[in-house]
């Protein structure tokens, strides 16, 4: 029989719930990406509001919040996808390796090759399944049997190989929404990117599927910095290590409510409003 | 409010606890008082009032299963419904203790007391009155009375350590009370045990009310083990 002492079982119950999330984070890790500051603008409309918040190297990050809270448009800022919509504006910094992703002299698509995004509904080119995910290493000069080797791997890290692999010259598009969505990985890892950000990456998917890109993110994370947006509670519960819950102000510009360990969000939360929203006693 | 459906059910839930609570309660002094005076028909329904104990200790277990299953509580939810499912389990071990005294009633027949029962029914008067304290803890949510129903442990642990003692005495003066002497070992050892799972209900209080999983009474713990 298994003999242990009173203490040895308060510590594995301890660890068991703090083990639930996989991951920890520890003091000593690497801040990958730190947001300081930040405000965001649509033309006069601040939809951030000093935002301060460092994404810890190769772990899973998630941002939480109601609807219109400004989630979104934080990830957005994280790979300078605002850049696209016309009349905005960026307040603060938002660094990279401790290079400002805003400065002027920064290549933006330098930016975005390295840090990539999944967005919510899976968005594969009408090409065939290799060619979604050589359309990167293609961009950058990549041919030959180092394409094919890109491609294969990619697949394979996006747990969609064996699926594909006798098929990979018919359209993506014929895929299931759950396999289209891990080609939409598969092509956002074939440029080999350091930060890949997730905009809720699930909510097109069943249940099955789901847990298939959760698992996906969980082998991915000690590869890449992950950053999800994502309205299921129990996915951010599940997958992340540091949990970030943003709510709006008065002005309806969105804030950074609470940032911690997932574990303690979840479990614990310090702030009351957190602490409504996640037992949906609020709004 | 979004979730009156699910604030309903937690609160029947802690309804029913405090009902097994009180139930449980009830069950160390109709234990003690049957020991003292010998009771064997009270010793009898105690031991047939643990079935309706227990069921209800499954029916929470079931109900905050279901909880967990469908509502996906989180946060101090979470803590709660937790805490309702663990401190069942205890409840319902104390009864099964209560029962253990029931049992020395009806295995000592007509054998006369060892001694005349002084220190034990002071121990089960504590536990009675810790665990009812518990209760309003829990009813409160109130981790500062969970904590000082928990520093009372101490008194119960005393009290058994000084009729360990003192029964060792009687059996070292004549080998022949051995049977006796440990029948009312044996009822304060279960009393004891009553105070160390009073103090696992306190130490879930505190942590439903604050979120910190604390040891409370470690040291004693370890000295009476």
């Amino acid at each position: 029989m298994l003999e242990t002492t009173q203490s040895e079982r308060l510590g594995i119950f301890t660890r068991a719930l703090s083990g639930n999330t996989p991951q920890e984070t520890s003091a000593d890790t690497k801040t990958k990406m730190r947001v300081q500051n930040l405000d965001f603008y649509y033309g006069n409309f601040r939809a951030i509001a000093g935002v301060t918040m460092d994404i810890p190297e190769k772990s899973i990050t998630a941002i939480i919040g109601s609807s219109g809270c400004g989630k979104s448009t934080l990830l957005r800022t994280f790979n300078r996808m605002g850049d696209l919509v016309g009349h905005t504006r960026v307040r603060g910094s938002v660094t990279l390796d401790g290079e400002n992703i805003y400065d002027r002299n920064v290549d933006v698509v330098l930016v975005r090759r390295r840090i990539g995004m999944v967005f919510q509904r899976p968005n594969p080119f009408p090409k065939s399944i290799f060619d979604n995910v050589a359309y990167g290493p293609r961009l950058l000069g990549v041919g030959g049997k180092a394409l094919e080797q890109i491609v294969e791997q990619s697949l394979r890290d996006a747990a969609l190989w064996d699926e594909v692999k006798d098929k990979l010259h018919q359209s993506g598009l014929a895929l299931s929404g759950g396999q289209q969505q891990r080609l939409c990985v598969a092509r956002t890892i074939a440029v080999k990117p350091e930060v890949i950000l997730m905009d809720e990456p699930c909510s097109a998917l069943d249940p099955i599927a789901t847990y298939k890109i959760e698992e996906l993110m969980i082998q991915l994370r000690n590869e890449y910095t992950i950053v999800i947006v994502t309205h299921n509670m129990q996915q951010a519960a599940r997958v992340s290590g540091l949990t970030a819950f943003m709510n709006m102000n008065p002005d309806r510009a969105g804030v950074l409510v609470e940032f911690g360990p997932t574990t303690q969000i979840f479990t614990n939360p310090a702030k009351k409003e957190t602490e409504d929203y996640i037992t949906g006693r609020f709004g | 409010m979004p979730r009156d459906t699910f604030e309903k059910q937690v609160n029947d839930l802690k309804k029913t606890l405090l009902a097994l609570g009180a139930l449980t309660t009830q069950t160390i002094s109709d234990g003690t008082e049957a020991l003292k005076t010998r009771d064997r028909v009270t010793a009898q329904s105690l031991i047939k009032q643990d079935i309706e104990i227990n069921r209800m200790r499954y029916d929470i277990e079931e109900r905050a299963y279901r909880l967990i299953a469908t509502q996906q509580p989180l946060a101090s939810d979470l803590r709660e419904i937790m805490s309702i499912l663990l401190i069942a389990i205890e409840l319902e071990r104390i009864a099964d203790h209560s029962k253990n005294l029931a049992e020395i009633v009806i295995r000592m027949g007509d054998e006369p007391l060892l001694k005349p029962l002084i220190d034990i029914p002071r121990m089960a008067q504590l536990c009675e009155s810790m665990l009812g304290q518990a209760l309003d803890a829990v009813a409160r949510n109130d981790s500062e009375l969970a904590r000082a129903v928990c520093n009372r442990d101490e008194e119960i642990d005393q009290l058994y350590k000084q009729i360990f003692r003192e029964l060792m005495t009687y059996v070292m003066e004549d080998s022949r009370t051995v049977t006796r002497a440990l029948n009312l070992l044996f009822a304060a050892h279960n009393l004891e045990r009553i105070g160390d799972r009073v103090t696992n209900i306190g130490e879930r209080v505190i942590y439903a009310a604050t979120g910190r999983l604390e040891e409370l009474n470690v040291e004693n713990h370890q000295m009476v083990e």
